[in-house]
């Protein structure tokens, strides 16, 4: 009868063991499935203006949706664009935004960089849905120059003008005089006239 | 013995003849030094400034200091000879013509300081071909060439009664070199009615032109440092506190001069201590003014201590320029005005010590602007130091002693005490009654 | 004591003789003015040719409003990053790299760093009160090229115009226009000129380049020097020797007209960047308007312990010229 009971008991352990293994097999098999099951790839419409000048505010608006088209709400987009600039290429942010209802998400943005800009717009992922990306080109036509520097502040009016006319100025009077003077003398050279009386006369003062 | 014209012109065309021993030594050996410097120069031109002792980081020196206190000596000739003129002080009579002797030396010498100082002297002609007019140096350039030419044209017309004079008297004594100088630039002067007013005429207007070209020029000139954003130099009042600095060390200049030419010249008659004592109030009141400066400056940045301002005080107060500072302060400004305030010290010998002291002191004041300002460290570094190497110092001198060259040559073309101007401002008589009082205190 | 009371006698009985001379006077003052404005031309004519990139050749070839957009370079350092190399075991290696790259002679250093103190109090507790007095907090490196001001100091100084800002906004030398009188060096708050005072002891392979004014070179006697920001560099699109050479990449170079700017391994957004971290300008409240943006910082994110003090010491060329001088900071 001990044997027996040991027999069975050591037998049911088994078969527990097989019902533990099958169930925890089924259940992860059951819980894969669920999960591999295909996460749905939302996609991203970029869109923006066809061509924009440098320094315009051009609005940059993406709609993710799921696979069926319908709109996905309350997720972040973030937009970048790709740039090479001193060699080094690296995408350069533009901004993040949120979807609204419609599952539009949008960025205001002034491009700086002259021609054909790749801008991106990821969405990282969630939950439900896995990422998703979109590239569209963005053509910058030339445009004006955006920084300018002030020139230093001048003084109104301290410019060559004045300057070299109070110098030219001064030195005509100091020419003037001595043109006064050798003038007198050259015309006087030779005119008498009485010296000490003169002499006399200031001396007396 | 009473002084008339003829005794001073006498007096003045005797010292124009005699080269006595003690000149001449003095010229061979001021040449002598002229040379070495010129020596030094030419090293300095092969070499670079390297010969110098300034480094990037006081980049300048004692040639700027040399260069600022020659222009600042340069203004007391034309002060006192054209604001006094302006006052119509009659005292400024025998003094004006050394006054203006200086003013012109001191200008040529200041301007040749300046290419000593350059890295590129031959380059000097860019100024006038490439000079931007928004620079500061450009403006102290042509402020000193325009002070120069004015003060060369007063003392030109001032002087040329006297070279008539002299053309008249002993023309055909004197060699020919001084002979044809006086003739050529007496320009046939005669005393004609005429002649003596258009001179009336040019003076005036030269006397009312040169005293703001004067002021204008030390203003140009402390604004190569009060233009920059150095904190010591950072400050308006750098125009003003130039000018009356200049003023000061300019009076002082005269008055050694004076001294040195009334005994060289045996003219103990006409230089009076009447004139040694006016002079010493205008030092007196010059250096009162440089010391209300001096406080206002030290004790507004004193009291608030902000930013860099607190460097430059202990730098100077209590730190590696305080003994420059502290005699600058002592031996410069206050021994001077005390011997001009006591009633003892009021002599000849009096002001001759105050002038000497006073220049002394400005010219360290000089110095510790010039080099206290750039020791200030503008980013985290030790203060640097600055010594001045044996060729800047021999170039210095040099430089001291064409100065003085200059001066003595100038005494020997004219007279050196303005004859014209005695006559004119009748200080002829107030010598005679100074002569007179004197001989009343010494009998009674 | 009135003088000349006989000319003024004489001048009441013959008043033609003054007013000959004040018709002269104002003759002569009237063509005083006109003299003035031709000889205020003298200049302008004997005026040789203005030196290429300044803005009188520019104004002259009338380009000013040019379609083409003109960068405008600056540089963002990002002191978190900067340690002075302490790391690397090597004194500073974007003083090095500009040094070796410009033939910088001894003993200049066209971007310098210095070490800077934290606590801005330490030269003003005394030895006295250091036992209470609050910690010396440290000290942080601060790598310092020319600033490229825009209301630059030196060039509003500089009595011939031998230094001046491109349109591009780089502040460059011209050393053969240069007379050697130092007042831009006197008038630099940042310091950042040198002065070349004797022979300078750079390599001689440095005196076959031809002169340029965008890479000063041949260093020549008795003019001045300093950081350029490398524009045919820059130009060509590659970084500056300072940049390229950070092992931190604590170096940006960049333009506001692009508004990016990159340090060798990423490119940022210049307006993003200097908002998002505070950026700060050495000696802002002077005015000079810099192009050289600071995010401050210690090194920390370089692994830098701030009380670690000290720069290893910097190189520059071994192979100088036979006769050429090597000089000090200071006498």
């Amino acid at each position: 009868m001990m044997s027996l009971l040991k027999k069975s008991s050591h037998n049911l352990r088994h078969m527990l063991g097989l019902i533990v293994l099958v169930t925890v097999l089924m259940g992860a098999m059951g819980w894969s499935a669920v999960a591999s099951a295909q996460q749905p790839v939302p996609s991203i419409n970029l869109g923006f203006v066809e061509s924009a000048i440098p320094g315009e505010t051009i609005t940059v608006s993406a709609y993710l949706t799921d696979p069926l088209g319908s709109p996905i709400y309350d997720a972040e987009i973030h937009f970048s664009y790709n740039v090479e600039f001193m060699n080094v290429s690296d995408a350069v942010d533009i901004g993040t935004a949120i979807t609204d209802d419609t599952g539009l998400a949008l960025v205001t943005w002034q491009p700086r960089s002259d021609g054909e800009n790749a801008i991106v717009a990821s969405f990282a992922g969630n939950d439900v849905f896995t990422e998703a990306i979109d590239t569209q080109t963005l053509e910058v036509l030339p445009g004006p120059q955006l920084y300018r520097e002030l020139p230093p502040y001048r003084i109104p009016g301290a410019n060559m003008w004045l300057t070299t006319g109070l110098i030219t100025t001064v030195w005509m009077i100091f020419i003037f005089s001595l043109a006064l003077v050798g003038w007198a003398n050259l015309k006087t050279r030779n005119a008498p006239h009485n010296s000490d009386a003169v002499k006399e006369g200031e001396s007396d003062a | 013995m009473p002084y008339t014209t003829e005794t001073l012109e006498r007096a003045t065309i005797e010292a124009m003849q005699r080269f006595s021993k003690r000149y001449i030594i003095t010229y061979l050996v001021l040449i002598g030094f002229v040379i070495a410097g010129a020596v030094a120069y030419v090293q300095q031109l092969q070499d670079g400034l390297y010969v110098t002792g300034m480094r990037d980081r006081i980049t300048w020196g004692l040639y700027i200091t040399m260069f600022v206190f020659f222009i600042g000596a340069s203004m007391g000739g034309t002060f006192v000879s054209a604001a006094l003129r302006l006052a119509d002080m009659g005292w400024r009579a025998p003094i004006s013509r050394g006054a203006e002797y200086i003013t012109v030396s001191a200008l040529l010498t200041a301007s040749l300081f300046i290419f000593a100082d350059m890295g590129h002297p031959e380059r000097a002609i860019n100024i006038m071909l490439f000079g931007r007019w928004e620079s500061p140096l450009v403006w102290d350039v042509y402020g000193l060439t325009t002070y120069l030419a004015g003060s060369m044209v007063y003392l030109y017309l001032a002087v040329l009664p006297d070279l008539a004079l002299v053309r008249d008297r002993i023309g055909d004594k004197l060699d020919p070199i001084r002979r044809l100088f006086v003739i050529m630039f007496s320009a046939s002067w005669t005393g004609h009615p005429r002649q003596v007013k258009a001179l009336d005429t040019s003076l005036k207007v030269m006397t009312v032109v040169i005293v703001p070209v004067a002021v204008m020029m030390h203003t140009v000139t402390s604004w190569i440092f009060g233009m920059t954003l150095r904190e010591p130099w950072d400050s308006p009042m750098f125009g003003i506190y130039f000018v009356v600095g200049a003023v000061y060390s300019g009076v002082g200049l005269i008055v050694v001069f004076m001294y040195i030419m009334r005994r060289a010249n045996k003219m103990e008659d006409f230089l009076t201590d009447r004139h040694f004592l006016n002079m010493g109030k205008l030092l007196a009141g010059a250096g009162g003014v440089m010391i209300f400066f001096q406080i206002s400056d030290l004790v507004t940045a004193g009291f608030k201590l902000k930013g860099d301002s607190a460097f430059n005080l202990y730098q100077l107060a209590d730190g590696d320029m305080a003994p420059i500072f502290w005699t600058y302060i002592w031996v410069g400004l206050m021994i001077p005005l005390a011997l001009m305030l006591l009633p003892w010290t009021r002599t000849i010998k009096g002001v001759l010590v105050a002038s000497i002291l006073a220049n002394v002191g400005m010219l360290l004041e000089r110095y510790f602007i010039v080099v206290g300002g750039l020791r200030l460290p503008l980013n985290p570094y030790e203060p640097p130091d600055y010594m001045p190497s044996i060729h800047e110092l021999t170039i210095v001198v040099g430089l001291c002693a064409l100065f003085v060259l200059l001066l003595m040559t100038m005494m020997k073309l004219a007279p050196a005490i303005s004859v014209q101007e005695m006559i004119e401002t009748g200080e002829i008589e107030a010598v005679q009654l100074d002569a007179k009082r004197e001989a009343q205190e010494a009998t009674a | 004591m009135r003088p000349n009371s006989e000319i003024d006698q004489k001048s009441e009985q013959s008043p033609k003789n003054w007013d000959i001379s004040r018709r002269k006077m104002i003759k002569m003052i009237g063509g005083a003015t006109a003299a003035g404005l031709a000889v205020g031309f003298l200049p302008k004519a004997l005026r040789a040719e203005p030196v290429s990139g300044s803005p009188a050749d520019l104004a002259a070839e009338g380009d000013s409003e040019s379609a083409e957009r003109l960068r405008q370079w600056m540089m963002i350092i990002d002191l978190r990053f900067c340690d002075g190399c302490q790391s690397q075991g090597t004194g500073p290696q974007c003083t090095d790299a500009c040094n070796m790259g410009h033939f910088v002679p001894k003993p200049m250093q066209w971007i310098e760093v210095y070490e800077h103190e934290l606590s801005r109090d330490k030269g003003e507790i005394s030895a006295l009160d250091s036992a209470t007095a609050p910690p010396v907090e440290g000290t942080k490196f601060m790598p310092t090229p020319c600033m490229q001001c825009q209301n630059a100091p030196c060039v509003n100084v500089c009595p011939v115009g031998a230094t001046w800002t491109t349109p591009e906004g780089i502040t460059l030398i011209d050393q053969n226009r240069c007379i050697g009188c130092r007042m831009c060096m006197a008038a630099c708050p940042y310091e950042r000129r040198s002065f070349t005072w004797g022979e300078p002891p750079t390599s001689e392979s440095a005196d076959f380049v031809s002169h340029s004014v965008e890479h000063q070179l041949p260093i020549k006697k008795g003019v001045v020097y300093k950081c350029d920001f490398c524009p045919e560099m820059a130009r060509a699109g590659r970084l500056p020797f300072c940049a390229s050479s950070c092992p931190q990449n604590a170096i940006y170079y960049g333009d506001l007209e692009e508004d990016l700017a990159s340090n060798g391994k990423d490119v940022v957004r210049v307006s993003e960047f200097l908002s998002e971290h505070s950026a700060f300008r050495h000696k802002e409240e002077l005015r000079t308007r810099p192009r050289v943006y600071y995010i401050d910082g210690h090194g920390e994110m370089a692994g830098r312990n701030p009380h670690t003090e000290g720069l290893a010491p910097v190189r520059w060329v071994d192979d100088v010229k036979d006769g050429s001088k090597s000089w000090g900071r200071s006498s």
